[in-house]
């Protein structure tokens, strides 16, 4: 059943005890004071009428008052407040302060309704002072009773409350947010046992000391032959009502030792029906079982006790389930380990097959190496003579470049020349012709004048003769120019393909030099190479043996770190069968267990 | 006939012609020519020389010989009936000549040429300078 | 030297082609666009040739002469005279020549030219 269906009208539930206790304990306590005090009709009528209202003014009061003190309770019985952790809690403190409350309300409640009764008589049925007292009186002494009851019955129902409020919370939690009332067992007892007797005896004597102060008039009252008898009823009368009394007071005493005992007896039976669970394993939720006194030390302690107990089975629990999860783990890496150490000790003999394999090749590099180096060297000296020979090339085509460059100008100046000589032929040739024309002229002249000028004729052809052989020499001049002038054309010709040709070869010259240097560079650079190369291989060769003897060293001991691991496994495995076995055994407490 | 005051001989083309002396006034070089319009194709154009427009003939083309332009000089020859300038591509000089002065034909220029006359470098053909002169002005 | 030299004072000079020809700035009426038909002293030069478009025409009374181009000379000169050997070229129509610039310059009398144009058969 869960909380909140339990909580539905609980609080008719609580208030029941006090309201059906305390209109008890008026239902007996009215007639017999209405019986006792001998009131006339109306008084009578007064009487009943005010113990009726007044008794329904208090319950209504108390009742008012009494669900004050417990607002939470209300709240979660009403669902108005959430049934959370804190609600709960101060619900149960609310309810084991409630029952000390309602009594000293109800004992208040007593008195207070006895006082206005008797003021109301007094008032209302003129009714002397002194009965007024007597109804005080008669309160003192039933609100006491009236009020054990009802802590009685309101002690275990709020007890009852309590054990449902606090199902599910951490018993630490519970115990100090609602502590038991301390009252010792014995003292109430003693207290419950002296009221039970005490009032009983006083109420009894009142009646009989009522009943016996009015018998001397009762009996003066008739005549004398009738004494007897009137004495006998008077008697009679007493011991019935004192019997009736008795027997009253008898069953009210049991049904307050009932309930006294239901107080102690309902939380030791809850706690031994918690112990069984506890016994069968079941740690899960401790319960606080609500009590009061002595009773409530035992279940306070046997909750925490328990919660204890649930929270170190847990941890071991816990650790051993760590204590599986790390043997397997251990067993795993146990595993591995070895396939790793197979595969080690594997490649530790493979690798010691490539040292020596190693080995062997450093010392073929070791041989190649020499022989580079002594080819290195051969080139290095080629290299030189080359670079010489370039040189002496070199030089040779810079004096072809310089004697070129001679020749180019020698060749320009002869242009220049022969440009001079063919102008100056050009001069002779013009000078020759006009020669020739007036040598023409004047063998023309001479013709003309006959004889006379026969002489000047012959003059003029003479000179036209001389004229001619110039112009003949000159136009051999010119052919010999035109000739010289074809010869310094082909020379300039020859002279700028020759420079062409000695720039080429020069940058030929250039190229090769560079290339021979570049050469002899790379010559110089592989015999260092190689001889670092060289001692490489030699510190290596060294290196390798040393490497080859570690290697075996290696072997061997992977061997045993072998059998080792072999031995881890065979002890991990036994790690983890005590693990599954100390498992096995916590987990008994299946409550502990976490879901 | 005798040659009493000699002839001036020069080549033209292929062929040595010869002017009498004293018609030849003297010989030049030939300068740019001026082309004259509706002249006719012998006549190759004028020059000025001293003061006087003298046309310039060449007797390659008049004679019909194949045309030789490689002249430099010209033999001026001077009539009554007039001037003109003979392209002449070599002139020989003055000479006496020797054979016949015969009309070497009929019609046309031929008929105002004569020989066959030899001179020292060859046959020659003796032009009849006035007889010349005046067919090429009616020839136009 | 059978006729003595004369003084000529204004002339027309033209240009035909490479050659070149020059008239008696009297003679000339009109200078005018050539018209199709008019006859191009080019052709005195060098037979079949063709007028260009751009020539002048220079109008003498009802007959007219083409050539390249013209430029009008004003100052006296000495009309130099026609050898007797082209006294009948163009018909006769050459009257004499000048010498300007270091050029000859054979001038044409349009009048006679005309009288040729006009009788064609007494250029030959």
């Amino acid at each position: 059943m869960s909380l909140e269906l339990w909580l539905r009208n609980r609080l008719t539930w609580l208030m029941l005890p006090t309201v059906l206790g305390n209109s008890l304990a008026v239902a007996v306590a009215g007639p017999w004071t209405a019986s006792v005090e001998a009131l006339d009709a109306a008084s009578l009528q007064v009487f009943l009428l005010l113990t009726v209202g007044i008794t329904l003014l208090l319950q209504l009061t108390l009742s008012v008052a009494g669900l004050n003190r417990i607002n939470r309770f209300r709240g979660l019985v009403s669902g108005r407040l959430p049934l959370n952790r804190e609600n709960r809690l101060a619900a149960l403190g609310e309810l084991r302060r409630f029952p000390a409350r309602m009594v000293g309300l109800s004992l208040g409640g007593w008195l207070g309704g006895a006082a206005l009764l008797g003021l109301g008589m007094v008032a209302l049925a003129d009714a002397s002072w002194a009965i007024a007292l007597r109804l005080l009186m008669i309160g003192a002494l039933f609100g006491p009773l009236a009020t054990v009851l009802v802590s009685l019955l309101l002690t275990a129902r709020a007890h009852e409350a309590s054990d449902h409020l606090a199902e599910g919370l951490a018993p630490h939690d519970v115990i100090a947010a609602a502590p038991g009332v301390d009252w010792s067992v014995r003292g109430r007892t003693v207290a419950f046992t002296v009221l039970l007797t005490l009032i009983p005896v006083l109420i009894l004597a009142d009646v009989a000391w009522v009943w016996l102060g009015r018998a001397p008039a009762a009996l003066a009252a008739v005549p004398p032959e009738l004494r007897q008898a009137t004495a006998d009823a008077l008697f009679q009368g007493l011991a019935l009502r004192l019997v009736g009394l008795g027997g009253l007071s008898l069953v009210f005493a049991v049904i307050a030792a009932a309930a006294a005992a239901q107080t102690i007896a309902g939380p030791m039976q809850r706690l031994a029906a918690e112990a069984h669970r506890v016994a069968e394993g079941f740690l899960d939720a401790p319960r606080v079982i609500a009590a009061d006194g002595e009773v409530w030390r035992v279940t306070s302690v046997f909750a925490q006790l328990q919660e204890r107990l649930a929270g170190l089975v847990r941890k071991v629990l816990d650790a051993g389930a760590h204590v599986g999860t790390a043997t397997d783990s251990l067993q795993r890496t146990s595993t591995r380990s070895e396939a790793t150490a197979a595969a080690q000790a594997a490649a530790l003999n493979e690798t010691s097959a490539t040292t020596e394999e190693l080995a062997r090749s450093a010392r073929q590099i070791a041989a190649s190496a020499g022989s580079v180096l002594e080819l290195a060297r051969r080139t290095l000296e080629a290299a030189q003579q080359g670079q010489n020979d370039a040189a002496a090339f070199q030089a040779a085509v810079d004096r072809m470049k310089q004697d070129n460059k001679s020749i180019a100008g020698a060749v320009d100046r002869l242009q220049r020349r022969v440009q001079q000589i063919g102008r100056i032929v050009e001069l002779i040739n013009a000078v020759a012709d006009r020669s020739d024309l007036l040598a023409l002229s004047a063998e023309l002249e001479g013709t003309r004048a006959g004889d006379v000028g026969r002489g000047f004729s012959l003059v003029g052809a003479e000179m036209r003769r001389l004229a001619e052989n110039v112009l003949e020499s000159t136009a051999e001049v010119e052919e010999l120019i035109a000739e010289i002038r074809d010869a310094t054309v082909r020379t300039a010709e020859a002279t700028q393909r020759g420079s062409v040709l000695t720039e080429r070869g020069t940058a030929l010259a250039d190229e090769v030099t560079f290339s021979l240097s570049r050469v002899a560079e790379l010559a110089l650079e592989t015999s260092n190479q190689v001889r670092t190369i060289t001692l490489a291989t030699q510190q290596q060769q060294s290196g390798t043996d040393q490497l080859a003897e570690a290697m075996a060293d290696i072997l061997a001991g992977t061997q045993g770190e072998l059998a080792t691991t072999h031995r881890l496994a065979e002890v991990n495995q036994r790690l983890l069968g005590l693990s599954s076995s100390l498992q096995t055994a916590v987990g008994r407490f299946t409550g502990a267990k976490r879901s | 006939m005798a040659d009493v005051h000699g002839h001036l001989v020069f080549a033209c083309g292929s062929s040595l012609y010869a002017v009498p002396a004293d018609t030849a006034s003297e010989v030049v070089n030939v300068p740019t020519l001026t082309r004259v319009p509706g002249a006719p194709a012998h006549l190759l154009g004028v020059f000025a020389h001293r003061g006087e427009v003298l046309p310039v003939v060449d007797l390659t083309r008049l004679t019909g010989h194949p045309i030789d332009e490689t002249f430099k000089r010209a033999v001026l020859v001077r009539t009554p009936q007039g001037s003109v300038a003979l392209t002449a591509t070599r002139v020989l000089g003055v000479t006496t000549l020797e054979g016949s002065f015969e009309r070497l034909g009929d019609v046309g220029v031929h008929q105002h040429l004569r020989g066959p006359a030899r001179a020292a470098a060859g046959e020659v053909a003796v032009i009849d300078t006035q007889t010349f002169i005046e067919f090429l002005s009616t020839a136009g | 030297m059978t006729i003595s030299a004369e003084v000529i004072e204004g002339l027309v000079l033209c240009r035909v082609g490479v050659d070149r020809l020059a008239v008696q700035a009297q003679e000339v009426t009109a200078f005018e666009l050539p018209h199709p038909g008019a006859p191009y002293a080019g052709v005195g030069f060098e037979p079949g040739a063709l007028a260009p478009l751009d020539g002048k025409s220079l109008r003498h009374h009802h007959t007219s002469l083409v050539v390249d181009s013209v430029e009008v000379h004003a100052e006296r000169l000495k009309l130099l005279a026609v050898p007797p050997v082209l006294r009948l070229a163009w018909g006769g129509a050459l009257s004499g020549f000048v010498e300007t610039g270091g050029l000859l310059w054979p001038v044409l009398s349009l009048e006679r030219f005309a009288a040729h144009t006009v009788r064609p058969e007494a250029a030959s």
